[in-house]
């Protein structure tokens, strides 16, 4: 059930980290919304920012890196990057919550699975003990934890139901949108998919709005509505998934699409990017992605291309496309 | 010293490796053991790519580190040119330690950090007295880093953090190949690098097999993957081989239930379909392994006898085997 109003609607953001290298600019210049009911994939590859912001939109960068610009609105009110500590206290876990990535690593071993869901419930929410306890099961129940295991230790779950805890605790507070940071990456094939159904069967029934952060185009290509491709910081491509994979526009996306493709006929040469993408620190001049475009021009060495709309629905950063 | 008759070039035979472990302070409490590999037999002709599947624990990469002579076996024989590897010792290990090499999944931890790439690729040169001088250690690794696409020029005097992961995974490749071996153990060599990156390094593997007329073992948790490269693959699953086969025709037409399930837990491009063996369950401990047919407590068609007999790899048709009570009925 998808509605045009967005749940978040983030535009011209910048964060960065400051190293002994220099400025790292992680993200620099994302603009991005995610609608009510709507499963946003954020792909890229690794180091293109996509984790940072996440993190950001949950105000969690620590020095030394920096939110240095942007707007990040909520819900069409709330105007994250100005709340205080004490605002954002009720913000965060209630209206947007995360699973993060590796978190179900992060488990507090010395304490019972149940009694860290309860703590995430009773640090937000004043609510009786009894009431706190029936939530819990609830939860358990919802992500196919039988309700008696509360009393277990994480090290009594395997990775998989570890991370059916995690996603408990996210939603411990019925947030309206969830950030999903690679949430099945460290997982084998089989519970990866059982985290994968049960996350999508969360998101219908709780209608939830989600932010799917990962590098997996093949699995996001299978549940999500709209996908947005990160490269060296910026957004480089927003299409309606089933058109980003028919007819992916920007060369960056166009690559990536080929080489998965590729891996599925054997015996063909596989179609490879050339290169890596670039040093944060010390991102080329005009287009990032120009070093390893086939198609690059002239003015693709002076001038960053804008994230436009060449068609509905459709939104890309290339000058070629947008000429 | 060749004593089989057979074409094979590796052959394993009723393979086991248990690790001992400790289970607390208790003196009387009973032995356990990790069974890592527990009982397996494939082979591997000349200039033959075989992909081992299966996910963690399934014992891939402790059945690749004893062929890479790395980890000892408590059981069972494996050949090579049909000399028994594990018997092998001083001089004639060295031998085989230049014909038989391996490359690590993680690149940045498989490089010495402190080693300029020159030193680390010309180690087995020097080693095996492959070369006298430095200036011929220095060309002769010029030449291998040019045969993995990397230029020599940039690359000789760098150390492993100046370079990115997809180059830093070729240095290896590189060093893995000094000293032209024919087999070479290749253990998720492309699980850590990035989609863009992954597809330049898969081609150079191939490549690197056709003009050295190499041999792999690919070891891999990615059945797409697998698939793009073996001709023949085996899955694995808690320390067993439970399929075996030409890969086109597993990949079609998996029989055992675990690849099946396998299969269709891979995502595909395009949206869900509906349909299929689901996922179910999780990969027990190798510690306390079920009897009988270990994949029955997650298996919906298992029946009485999966639960106390173990079930062999039998031959289904061709060059085709599956470990399942049942195969004929999914053949």
């Amino acid at each position: 059930m998808t509605s045009s109003v967005p749940v978040v609607d983030v535009s011209n953001l910048r964060v960065s980290f400051w190293a002994r290298r220099g400025e790292v600019k992680a993200v620099d210049d994302v603009s991005l919304q995610v609608k009510k009911g709507e499963i946003m994939g954020l792909a890229g590859e690794s180091g293109c920012g996509k984790s940072t912001t996440g993190l950001a939109l949950m105000r969690l960068i620590k020095p030394p890196g920096k939110i240095k610009d942007g707007r990040i609105i909520f819900d069409g009110g709330t105007d994250v990057l100005s709340l205080s500590e004490e605002e954002l206290r009720s913000f965060r876990w209630r209206r947007i919550s995360m699973v993060f990535q590796g978190a179900m690593n992060s488990l507090n071993p010395v304490m019972t699975i149940g009694s860290q869901i309860a703590e995430a419930i009773s640090a937000h929410e004043s609510v009786e003990r009894k009431v706190v306890e029936e939530r819990v099961a609830k939860l358990l129940e919802q992500v196919g934890i039988d309700a008696s295991r509360s009393k277990d230790y994480p090290h009594e779950f395997s990775g998989g139901m570890r991370q059916r805890v995690v996603i408990a605790m996210a939603l411990a507070l019925s947030p309206e949108l969830l950030i999903a940071d690679e949430p099945t990456t460290a997982l084998d094939v089989v519970v990866q998919r059982q985290i994968l159904d049960l996350m999508i069967d969360m998101q219908k029934r709780l209608n939830l709005s989600m932010m799917f952060i990962t590098h997996d185009l093949v699995a996001l290509s299978e549940f999500s509505d709209k996908i947005s491709i990160m490269y060296a910081g910026r957004i480089a491509e927003v299409a309606p998934t089933s058109e980003l994979y028919k007819e992916p526009l920007h060369p960056y996306t166009q690559g990536l699409l080929e080489s998965l493709q590729g891996i599925a006929t054997p015996g063909k040469k596989l179609w490879s990017i050339p290169g890596a993408p670039p040093d944060l620190a010390a991102v080329p001049k005009g287009c990032r992605f120009r070093p390893r475009c086939k198609y690059a021009f002239e003015r693709c060495a002076v001038e960053e291309p804008e994230l436009l709309s060449p068609k509905n629905s459709r939104s890309v950063a290339c000058h070629l496309v947008n000429k | 010293m060749r004593m089989s008759t057979d074409h094979s070039m590796l052959s394993l035979r009723d393979l086991y490796v248990h690790f001992p472990v400790s289970r607390g302070l208790n003196p009387l409490a009973r032995k356990a053991f990790v069974r890592a590999v527990d009982g397996i037999s494939f082979s591997l002709t000349k200039e033959e790519t075989m992909a081992l599947v299966g996910e963690s624990g399934s014992g891939k990469t402790t059945t690749g580190r004893v062929i890479a002579r790395l980890t000892r076996p408590t059981g069972g024989s494996a050949e090579f040119e049909g000399v028994d590897i594990l018997k092998l010792n001083g001089a004639e290990l060295r031998g085989y330690r230049k014909r038989v090499q391996m490359i690590f999944q993680d690149p940045y931890e498989s490089l010495n950090p402190r080693a300029a790439i020159v030193d680390q690729v010309g180690l087995p040169l020097v080693v095996f007295g492959m070369v006298k001088t430095s200036q011929e250690k220095e060309d002769v690794v010029s030449s291998l880093l040019e045969k993995v696409g990397l230029s020599h020029v940039d690359v000789l005097y760098k150390y492993p953090h100046q370079l990115s992961g997809g180059e830093r995974q070729r240095v290896s490749i590189a060093r893995a190949i000094a000293t032209n071996p024919e087999l070479v153990v290749a253990d998720e060599p492309v699980s850590m690098l990035d989609v863009s990156v992954r597809a330049g390094v898969l081609n150079l593997i191939q490549e690197l097999a056709a003009t050295y007329h190499l041999s792999y073992i690919f070891i891999t948790h990615d059945l797409s993957v697998a698939k793009y490269m073996g001709k023949k693959m085996a899955v694995m699953y808690l320390g067993k081989v439970f399929e075996l086969g030409p890969t086109g025709e597993i990949m079609s037409k998996p029989i055992h239930p675990y690849t099946q399930m396998l299969l269709e837990a891979t995502p595909k491009i395009g949206p869900k379909s509906v349909g299929g063996l689901s996922a179910r369950g999780e990969i027990p401990s190798s510690i306390d392994i079920p009897p009988g047919c270990r994949f029955h407590p997650r298996c919906p068609y298992a029946t009485d006898i999966c639960k106390s007999e173990i079930p062999p790899l039998r031959n289904m048709m061709g060059t085709h085997s599956v470990a399942c009570h049942w195969a004929e009925k999914f053949a």
